[in-house]
């Protein structure tokens, strides 16, 4: 985040070459865990959204204000206030998303995605370019849980789209006899999206591939 | 005393906090590339939990409950917890550096660990007590620690192994961490509370 | 110390901003979450004991009293369920231990001794097998039964068909169904005491 860029590509950033989930690999517990239908995927995508931007615009607007020394305990209490705000709020009006998504949405605080953000870029820059960037790392954050949910909830139950909530019973794909459970369990995610991460290496390294003919360089996704 | 078992040998095992709630999964695969290694984070992690856990519930139950203000909680615990890490890092330097040493450059990993804040927000789910809050934070971070070390000696063992370029790293190690999980779904469905005979 | 005194007080006033946006936002979603769980919980009684209409739950010591037994261990709310002021059968709220962790239902128990009807609140069993323990053509088998004895699954030699490969989330439901039966059968609450 060196050069002001557009913010155009500060958003697709998120969706694309930095997406926290698939190249950054940050926030796999909420992933994993919550990746059982499309649904859940949206409304943790959408919660960690929220909360992406709103702490991001709050660190930015008190970037000046905020003394080095006391960033991060502010910076934790600003997140934490909007992950509250977001749990109280849905268990208003979701009642049964915030029963499935369970003690993962209070967990959305420890998420290393939104600490990482507010950190790395919303305590360095402006307000707009922070809500954006929000949007963008928020969006790819959503992205990936869809890819997961949208493999693992088929797979594990032979719906998909499901969404108690809306009163929506989702779309059967094949009989419940063929589901394989296994799928929806812990032991389902971890492989599922291992082997989803390896797509997306591979994918990525056949496009580094062609752009480096071209002269370009690509970022490298780490492990940390 | 049974019960603190029966919670013992759940949190441990049948719920491990890794592999059955997938809770802690960016330093299981962050700290797990020697058994050496892993077996200073999961003691850090132990320690870190159990005073979490009984911490924790002391601010709910003290603070929290009698002002009516139980919406706080995940902004107090995250505090706690942040301070807590921090305190523990400055007492073991000044009086215990040998354990510093052994545990200190993993502690300031363990406040963003999902495991920590997670055990203490069941514990109060669950309606715990203070001795089985600890036990059970306690035996969260022991269950914790199993699965990484454990996960740490397939690793050092899979060094050699020849792995997809795509595959290296990060992928690999959550497909062998779902094999992982495979084992210890054998754990799910036992009946505890008869095992221990109550 | 000047220094340390003013990072302090940086420190407290964000708290305090942060505590003062929660708890309006608390004054605002508390209501709406009251309101939505005494609807649930009396559409909830309705559905298990349809004959009655007023529903009173025992006090805490009273449900203790009971629950001391570890027969009744399991159970954690008990109402009586009556229509003009005529009790018809009693409501439990059990929670019995299932596969992946306790399973919170509700039982109607008619004063006949037969079950009238549950409703699962909550559960956190394996999803595709467990999980049809909510399935409404599976609960309603109960329906009915109970008048001469415990119910069993089918495996251990009772009347209700048991989901396939989820045999102990099936055990834990029937499991609580008897807990509520049996508390029918002896507490007296029904009237008539011990039967």
């Amino acid at each position: 985040m060196s050069s002001p860029s557009p913010l155009s590509s500060i958003f697709s950033n998120g969706i694309g070459k930095e997406n926290p989930t698939l190249r950054l690999l940050l926030g796999m517990c909420p992933t994993i865990a919550v990746s059982l239908a499309v649904s859940n995927g949206i409304g943790m995508g959408l919660a960690a959204t929220f909360v992406l931007v709103g702490s991001n615009l709050c660190v930015s607007l008190l970037r000046k204000a905020t003394p080095n020394e006391i960033r991060i305990p502010v910076f934790i209490v600003v997140i934490a206030t909007f992950v509250t705000v977001v749990d109280l709020v849905m268990n208003a009006y979701l009642p049964q998303l915030h029963q499935v998504l369970g003690v993962f949405v209070p967990l959305i605080v420890v998420n290393c995605i939104i600490l990482a953000r507010a950190e790395a870029f919303a305590s360095k820059n402006g307000p707009l370019a922070s809500i954006v960037d929000g949007l963008g790392m928020g969006a790819g954050f959503t992205f990936a849980l869809v890819l997961l949910s949208a493999i693992r909830e088929p797979l594990g139950t032979g719906i998909i789209l499901a969404a108690p909530d809306l009163g929506f019973e989702g779309i059967r794909l094949f009989s419940k006899e063929y589901a394989a459970a296994i799928v929806t369990q812990p032991v389902g995610g971890f492989i599922s999206l291992g082997l989803l991460i390896g797509a997306v290496n591979l994918l990525a390294e056949r496009g580094k591939g062609r752009a480096g003919r071209r002269g370009s360089q690509s970022p490298q996704g780490g492990c940390h | 005393m049974k019960n603190l078992l029966v919670i013992l040998f759940t949190q441990a095992l049948v719920n491990n906090f890794m592999l059955s709630r997938i809770l802690g999964a960016c330093p299981f695969i962050g700290v797990s590339q020697q058994v050496e290694t892993a077996t200073g984070m999961s003691m850090a992690v132990v320690f870190v939990m159990t005073m979490a856990s009984a911490i924790s519930w002391l601010v709910q139950n003290l603070i929290l409950n009698p002002l009516n203000m139980g919406y706080l909680q995940t902004v107090s615990f995250i505090l706690v917890i942040a301070a807590l890490v921090q305190f523990i890092e400055m007492f073991l330097k000044k009086n215990s550096p040998g354990l510093y040493k052994a545990l200190g450059i993993y502690l300031p990993l363990i406040t963003t660990n999902c495991a920590v804040l997670g055990v203490a927000i069941i514990n109060i789910n669950e309606g715990y007590n203070l001795v089985e809050a600890a036990v059970s934070g306690a035996a969260a971070g022991l269950g914790w620690g199993l699965a990484i070390v454990l996960f740490a000696a397939i690793r050092e063992r899979m060094r050699l192994a020849p792995i997809p370029k795509c595959m290296e790293g990060f992928p690999i190690a959550l497909v062998t961490t779902g094999l992982l999980a495979m084992a210890f779904l054998g754990f799910s469905g036992f009946d505890v509370a008869r095992f221990v005979g109550m | 110390m000047g220094k340390t005194l003013k990072l302090g007080v940086i420190l407290l006033l964000v708290c305090a901003v942060s505590a003062g946006v929660l708890s309006s936002v608390y004054s605002v979603t508390s209501k709406i979450i009251g309101a939505r769980k005494a609807e649930e919980q009396a559409r909830s009684m309705q559905i298990v004991l349809p004959q009655a209409t007023d529903f009173n739950a025992l006090s805490p010591e009273e449900v203790a009293r009971f629950t001391a037994d570890p027969k009744f261990a399991e159970i954690d709310a008990i109402y009586t369920g009556a229509a003009n002021g005529q009790v018809l059968g009693i409501v439990a709220r059990v929670r019995p231990a299932g596969y992946g962790g306790p399973i919170t239902m509700l039982v109607g128990i008619g004063a006949d001794m037969t079950v009238k009807g549950l409703q699962v609140m909550s559960h956190s069993e394996t999803p595709g097998l467990g999980s049809e323990i909510t399935n409404k053509s599976w609960q309603e088998q109960f329906i009915g039964k109970g008048a001469s004895g415990p119910l069993a699954v089918n495996k251990d030699g009772g009347e209700i068909t048991a989901i396939s490969s989820a045999t102990i989330s099936s055990r834990a439901v029937v499991r609580g169904v008897n807990a509520a039966r049996e508390l029918a059968r002896t507490s007296g609450i029904l009237g008539g005491g011990s039967r």
